[in-house]
């Protein structure tokens, strides 16, 4: 059998490395021939995720990405030492629940930190001269939440609806160079923000059962959102721009 | 896990096999080890994607404007193939005349066959000795539901219907382990569109270049289609359902 996805010898950042659906993406994309340049904050996390990886050139770069004026350095950094750019993953985000009430503009601004301007600051250094590869494709994982809303969210789901706007425009800008960007929307799942969930609604709680009925197919498995990254990272997805992708076990769907 | 797109053993069953996006996705399937049952009008066509594939294929010449005898035709299968684990439904007119000249018979075949025989083929396979656990239908839409063009008031209009019953039909048919999809292709170059923009370019209509503008990764190949077909088809997207993906080349999203 042909092996439609296939990453032999690209170099991809996985942002958000250290857990979740990026710690699970980075695996995957090593199993398949990537190397993979793992970003997260904590060290010692992004020490244990390489261990996993299969074998393959790559990197680790314990990296506070709100830090927005290191980032063209790291990325020259990355690219002197594993070569120019084949693709970029956009795992990093929190997701922290605010009532409107409690929704200050630091907190606010803390979730564009890390969810947003990071995000646009990576594009704009990889899409540099010299940086990247033709034929490169940028995955941002974005929410259900940026088009469905729900009570607590307005600063995360701003967030993830400011990202997918700049991933329209900013694909169509790229493309001249072939760059290709899309956003993945991932519904609940079973990472540490499910984890947060259960423990501030409670097990079995009544929001989760609102939830499952629109999400039917359950809580993602991490791995159900993994492999939609795998496909809209791989060549063959090379005509889709600019969407949205629904990993969304249905929820979308049901509004 | 690997390969991420695995169709090993599936029988996949495409109707519009004989040209086209459908042919393409016979071809990707049977690259990826699926079973392919291909079904068209054309018998001619269908040898020819039959001589393409490297398995053998079942071929089955049906019109689906006889909405009525797709029930038997779908149990004729089952019972000479097995049971399905996939529908590919890529059979579709493309027929765009002036609204004036779209009179209830016209919209009536058109819906016949890019719609009404696309739901009957569902309902169908969802029966359950015609199917599988964990199979997976994607409907063929187009992106022209999204699209206010005119002269496409029925073809747009049927793709749209298209994409809302896959999303009822996602909801309703999950609980028999069945994802429905939609794939909403832009310009892709087969001999449908080749004749539409030369027809575009006959009546000095600039629709099809429009389109192309907007469109901005260029003309699809239609083994893309299939690839993303083949994506939706596979237990790697186990979590999508009721979801229209767009190959249009970024056209909706700008």
């Amino acid at each position: 059998m042909i092996n439609l996805i296939d990453f032999t010898g690209k170099n991809i950042i996985v942002t958000g490395a250290s857990s979740g659906i990026g710690k699970s993406i980075s695996v995957s994309l090593s199993k398949l021939g990537a190397n993979v340049v793992l970003i997260a904050r904590r060290e010692e996390e992004l020490k244990s995720v390489k261990n996993l990886l299969e074998d393959g050139n790559h990197m680790i770069i314990p990296y506070d990405l709100k830090n927005l004026d290191g980032i063209k350095d790291m990325v020259d950094d990355v690219v002197s030492t594993v070569g120019k750019l084949d693709g970029m993953f956009y795992a990093a985000g929190i997701g922290n629940a605010h009532p409107v009430k409690l929704l200050s503009n630091d907190i606010l601004k803390e979730l564009f930190e890390v969810n947003y301007y990071p995000f646009i600051e990576l594009i704009r250094c990889i899409s540099r001269k010299g940086k990247y590869n033709s034929g490169a494709r940028i995955v941002g994982v974005s929410s259900i939440a940026a088009k469905c809303g729900d009570a607590g969210l307005t600063g995360y789901s701003s967030t993830k609806a400011a990202m997918e706007a700049a991933i329209r425009s900013m694909s169509r800008e790229l493309s001249s160079k072939g760059i290709v960007i899309n956003s993945l929307a991932p519904a609940m799942t079973n990472t540490i923000m499910y984890t947060d969930y259960v423990e501030r609604y409670g097990e079995n709680s009544n929001s989760e059962k609102r939830l499952l009925e629109r999400q039917y197919l359950g809580i993602a498995d991490v791995q159900d959102i993994v492999n939609c990254g795998l496909f809209l990272l791989s060549d063959i997805s090379k005509y889709i721009a600019g969407v949205t992708f629904y990993a969304d076990g249905g929820y979308t769907s049901v509004q | 896990m690997y390969p991420v797109i695995n169709l090993d053993k599936k029988n996949i069953l495409i109707f519009g096999a004989s040209k086209g996006i459908g042919q393409a996705c016979a071809k990707v399937c049977d690259r990826l080890d699926a079973q392919v049952i291909l079904s068209a009008r054309d018998i001619r066509g269908l040898n020819n994607t039959k001589s393409m594939l490297n398995r053998n294929a079942h071929i089955y010449d049906y019109d689906l404007t006889n909405t009525e005898g797709i029930e038997s035709l779908i149990s004729q299968i089952v019972t000479e193939c097995g049971k399905l684990d996939g529908i590919i439904y890529c059979s579709g007119v493309t027929d765009n005349r002036p609204l004036a000249m779209q009179k209830p018979e016209f919209v009536n075949n058109l819906f016949k066959v890019n719609f009404m025989s696309y739901m009957e083929t569902v309902r169908c396979f969802a029966k359950k000795a015609n199917h599988n656990e964990c199979s997976s239908v994607v409907g063929i839409a187009s992106v022209a539901s999204e699209l206010g063009t005119k002269a496409h008031e029925a073809y747009a209009a049927s793709k749209g219907a298209m994409i809302a019953a896959s999303k009822s039909m996602a909801s309703e048919l999950h609980t028999k382990g069945i994802r429905v999809n939609c794939v909403s292709p832009g310009t892709t170059r087969t001999e449908m569109i080749e004749e539409y923009l030369s027809n575009c370019e006959n009546t000095g209509s600039d629709v099809g270049n429009r389109l192309l503008e907007r469109q901005y990764l260029g003309m699809i190949e239609p083994e893309y289609i299939g690839y993303a077909v083949a994506f939706l088809l596979s237990d790697a997207s186990k979590f999508v359902t009721g979801f229209n993906l767009p190959v249009d080349g970024g056209l909706l999203s700008v």
